[in-house]
């Protein structure tokens, strides 16, 4: 399901305080979450509006997933390549390789489906 | 029965009494009184950056059924019940990053209270589980009604409010 925040931030083409610009409110009721509050000097939107993000949206979320386990991915194997970690060259090499596979994975990624059907390389043995 | 601690002045109020009967018109209860709970983790009903009503949906206890543990989630001064009212709600996200902003609402009568709880307020990559909690004591009249909202804000994904971690309760004060 499309996040009715990051609609919004496409909408309004800029970064949101979620607590004071604009409050999203879902009262679990079964009718999902609504505009509360708006506090932005440009028009709230209607709904339609909103839609016109669906699918760029869906891919925002998509990638921001894939982002954060790419990062932790990168960040476990960080100690691989600190100069004072003993290791033959071949080592090195397949760990730095790995790493710019790691870096390198939201290249070209257009959809929601791509961005979903990534799966992260498996660091070296 | 032997009167031995009447005396002639009346009761000595440094003795000791072993009463075997009831005590009526002394004292009084703390009800109404309830609380309520996650029936397990919940990590469907919370998304990014939306302040969403949280669903206490098991009652431990609820002594004058005045808490709504199906439709709406709150609890509801019942009639008679007017008074000061001790509030205790607590809120554990479970996430394993990236959690920047947790906070934990008592909204009052469906707006906001002006009591509410950061149990994260920063950005970093490094969390798991982020407690927020608030016990305040508000002066009620029958009729309000108390609910609680949890806001996060977190880089990707969705978090988990945790089952056995995570509480709505309170009692009205003997004054």
């Amino acid at each position: 399901m499309t996040n009715l925040s990051t609609k919004i931030k496409l909408y309004a083409n800029k970064e949101i305080d979620f607590q004071k610009d604009v409050l999203l409110q879902d009262d679990s009721n079964g009718k999902g979450a609504y505009i509360k509050e708006w506090n932005l000097p440009i028009a709230k939107p209607t709904l339609e509006q909103l839609e016109q993000y669906d699918a760029q949206a869906d891919l925002n979320d998509a990638m921001a997933n894939l982002r954060q386990k790419r990062n932790a991915a990168l960040a476990q194997s960080d100690w691989s390549v600190l100069t004072d970690v003993p290791s033959n060259p071949a080592t090195k090499s397949a760990w730095m390789n790995y790493r710019t596979l790691l870096r390198n994975i939201t290249n070209g990624l257009t959809t929601k489906e791509e961005a979903n059907a990534v799966t992260l390389p498996l660091p070296p043995k | 029965m032997a009167l031995v601690k009447l005396q002639s002045e009346g009761l000595n109020l440094a003795d000791n009494f072993a009463f075997t009967g009831t005590v009526s018109g002394a004292g009084g209860t703390n009800t109404p009184a309830f609380f309520a709970k996650l029936s397990a983790d919940d990590s469907s009903t919370y998304t990014d950056q939306v302040t969403v009503k949280i669903r206490f949906n098991t009652e431990v206890f609820d002594t004058d059924s005045a808490y709504d543990n199906s439709t709406n989630y709150r609890f509801t001064v019942p009639v008679g019940g007017a008074g000061k009212y001790q509030i205790n709600v607590a809120a554990v996200l479970n996430k394993s990053n990236d959690v920047y902003k947790t906070t934990l609402f008592l909204y009052l009568n469906g707006s906001a209270s002006g009591y509410e709880s950061n149990g994260r307020d920063n950005n970093t990559n490094t969390a798991y589980n982020v407690w927020c909690s608030l016990n305040p004591i508000l002066d009620l009249s029958a009729g309000d009604y108390l609910e609680c909202y949890f806001y996060y804000d977190v880089g990707s994904g969705t978090g988990t409010l945790k089952g056995n971690r995570t509480f709505f309760g309170g009692y009205k004060l003997i004054t």
